[in-house]
């Protein structure tokens, strides 16, 4: 009996140095967790906010570049860069566009049409 | 157009249109025979669109009625002008000034300033001195308000592009209308979709229509032109002047080459492409190659330049993806 009542009484003096680093842990471990929630919540939030505003405002495109107006000596709304992209009624580019495929050599085959100069 | 007969090619299995106008040779191949009038009507009324607007042989085309409106201010314009002089205006933008549409007055001056075929025989006059074209940089667009501000004394010379322009639209309005592959050929500027399997072969010439082409090749989509200076030539008072001018001079161009031949993902881009490369000269190979475009160079003794894969005439290449 007195065995089991020392060894209760040992149960309850917690070391207070112990104590405290459980609470300061615990502490941290609440605080880790309110950041962590932070942080999420942010990016979420950001990214909802620019799929929306995304949405609401779909931009435009413009035909013009930025080029000064080298004669006229006014604002240029349209025409291109020299060298930049631009963008037109066609697409945007800066160089003309390569094509998809090579040309083959066909010489077993007539033509059914010819590009010459005209 | 209506007065050539569709023919049949490639053993029936092709249907082809072809007639005269603009002064060059105007095809139209598609790969369903029965299509060929539907798609000849359809080029037809795009070539009409075209011609409308953007003329400057007409005096009541619209380009025709801005240049006598030029002034400095915004002068509206359809949708269809707006996005001719914008094509122009990239291509120039992509050469860097070499493809430059306000070439219209220097062109007026060496006696082009009416249809080709009154010129051909000759005009009156001498070689004026050399001055810079207004340059395109001078000319405004205003997308919002669908104008355009070009400088008192300004005229447009869209051949450089609106042809090339023309084949790309009126393509993809048949290959969409009539839901066949088709070429379409505007005086050696062509345009392809969906073509057959093997392509379309198409005949390189120094001239449009030769059909003693000394080389062929096969076109699966995109575009295809060739700019040379052998063809649409004259005389100015005796001398000898071609129609390419160098923006720099307001003069024809003085080219190493006599043909270059240009594939690109559009007809527009490839003869952007090969009228550059008369205006470059030397250097047009370098700046071909780095653009990935296939080309075909022809120099006045005959040699011949390829570049970016185009095959060269022996037969060498393979072709396919680029």
């Amino acid at each position: 009996m007195s065995a089991n009542r020392r060894a209760g009484n040992h149960q309850q003096r917690v070391d207070p140095h112990r104590a405290a680093r459980l609470q300061r842990d615990a502490g941290l471990e609440r605080a880790r967790s309110i950041t962590k929630g932070l942080a999420f919540g942010s990016v979420a939030a950001v990214a909802c906010a620019g799929l929306y505003l995304s949405q609401a405002l779909p931009g435009h495109s413009t035909s013009a570049g930025t080029a000064s107006n080298g004669t006229a000596g006014a604002a240029t709304p349209g025409t291109a860069p020299a060298a930049g992209p631009s963008t037109g009624s066609s697409g945007s580019y800066s160089s003309p566009a390569a094509p998809a495929y090579t040309p083959a050599p066909a010489y077993s085959q007539a033509p059914v049409v010819s590009s010459g100069s005209s | 157009m209506s007065g050539a007969a569709p023919v049949a090619v490639r053993g029936g299995r092709l249907g082809a249109h072809r007639t005269t106008r603009w002064s060059t040779r105007i095809e139209v191949v598609v790969t369903d025979p029965a299509l060929v009038v539907g798609a000849s009507r359809i080029l037809d009324d795009e070539l009409d669109r075209i011609e409308a607007v953007a003329s400057r042989f007409r005096a009541d085309s619209e380009i025709s009625r801005l240049h006598r409106q030029a002034d400095a201010s915004p002068v509206p314009v359809s949708p269809e002008l707006y996005d001719a002089i914008d094509v122009a205006l990239r291509a120039a933008a992509m050469t860097d000034g070499a493809v430059d549409p306000t070439v219209g007055a220097a062109l007026c001056r060496l006696g082009y300033d009416r249809d080709f075929a009154e010129v051909s025989g000759g005009v009156d006059g001498a070689l004026p001195a050399p001055a810079p074209v207004p340059g395109w940089r001078s000319i405004v667009l205003d997308p919002d308000a669908v104008t355009v501000t070009l400088p008192p004394g300004t005229l447009l010379d869209l051949g450089a592009t609106a042809k090339a322009w023309a084949a790309d639209r009126a393509t993809a309005a048949i290959a969409a209308r009539l839901g066949c592959g088709v070429l379409v050929s505007l005086g050696g500027d062509l345009a392809v979709r969906s073509a057959p399997e093997g392509g379309f072969t198409v005949g390189v010439a120094d001239i449009c229509g030769d059909p003693d082409a000394p080389t062929a090749v096969s076109i699966v989509s995109g575009g295809l032109a060739t700019s040379g200076v052998g063809n649409r030539h004259w005389l100015l008072g005796g001398t000898p002047v071609h129609h390419v001018v160098d923006p720099s001079t307001g003069l024809p161009v003085d080219t190493c080459w006599r043909t270059v031949s240009v594939a690109a993902a559009s007809s527009v881009d490839a003869n952007t492409a090969s009228t550059a490369s008369l205006v470059f000269g030397e250097s047009a190979p370098a700046w071909l190659e780095s653009r990935a475009l296939p080309s075909r160079l022809v120099r006045h003794d005959g040699t011949v330049v390829t570049v970016a894969g185009w095959p060269d005439d022996t037969g060498t290449g393979t072709g396919g993806p680029a």
